[in-house]
């Protein structure tokens, strides 16, 4: 698939099928993750892959934006002592937020060429998340990611679809794709 | 015996993944557009009908019926803020007829 088919067709879902995921398609989009840019070229962000139903019943249980009732999902967090060790402050509280956001735009992507949906989810309440899933207090929950099939295309078309351009300055003049 | 229909080991779990959902939503709430206060209380009217559907002596057929139209016809519309109130709006007004025929018909 070309990229630019996967940009026109990526979009959230919230209504999945019940079919697992097989795991090799979890492990290509862990490695699309992987492939975003980790500020000081280190191993800030890992993952955690999330299939075990029981598991996806703890985590929805105290996430409540997380209305998709995928099948799994991927947690991306980062280690915020390794992420100011190499980034500094800066890269620990901005920038490493930058690569996880980058991140799972690349496991939306991939999931397209998969034939997967996603739902991207942030929550207040990832104390409660990090509780459920064990994850040690210096890692940050930056985004959990449902993941699945498709039952039924319910997405709304994406509001505002013409980006706001300046060309030059702020408030130059942008002539769009002409 | 147990009845018929009667799942109360069911019901308690459905009720109890209610009251984690309220508490975590409680929270959610503070950090979140205001819009997501009405979200997350028809979500949970939704629970709560899931859950006494399990259990044939709490079964509601008027609560039932609406359950479909809380995600279809109301949270469907809450991107937009007037037809988020007109739909809210329409299902408190069948709610309150509702509650009023029962409060009226009732025996003294």
């Amino acid at each position: 698939m070309e990229l630019s088919d996967a940009l026109k067709r990526r979009h959230m879902n919230r209504r999945f099928a019940k079919n697992p995921v097989e795991r090799e398609k979890l492990d290509r989009l862990v490695y699309a993750a992987n492939r975003a840019p980790q500020g000081g070229n280190m191993p800030v962000r890992e993952y955690i892959v999330v299939a075990d139903p029981r598991y996806m019943k703890l985590l929805r249980g105290v996430t409540p934006s997380f209305l998709a009732n995928s099948p799994a999902a991927i947690v991306i967090c980062t280690d915020l002592k390794k992420a100011e060790d190499v980034m500094g402050v800066q890269g620990r509280d901005i920038l490493s937020l930058l690569d996880a956001g980058a991140a799972a735009e690349n496991i939306a992507l991939e999931a397209v060429e998969l034939g997967l949906g996603v739902s991207f989810v942030r929550s207040a309440t990832t104390g409660a998340a990090r509780q459920m899933l064990g994850i040690p207090d210096r890692y940050r929950v930056d985004i959990i990611i449902g993941v699945g099939y498709v039952a039924k295309d319910a997405s709304t078309p994406i509001r505002g679809k013409e980006p706001v351009v300046h060309l030059d300055h702020f408030g130059g003049m942008w002539n769009g794709r002409g | 015996m147990e009845e018929c229909g009667t799942e109360e080991g069911e019901t308690n779990a459905a009720l109890f993944d209610l009251a984690v959902y309220l508490v975590a939503s409680a929270r959610d709430c503070m950090e979140e557009p205001l819009v997501y206060g009405p979200l997350r209380m028809l979500v949970g009217v939704d629970m709560i009908i899931t859950a006494m559907k399990q259990e044939a002596s709490l079964r509601d057929e008027f609560l039932i019926g609406k359950q479909e139209g809380i995600w279809n016809e109301v949270l469907a519309v809450m991107n937009d803020r007037e037809a988020f109130a007109k739909a809210l709006d329409d299902m408190l007004a069948d709610f309150a007829d509702e509650l009023k025929s029962r409060t009226l018909t009732k025996k003294k």
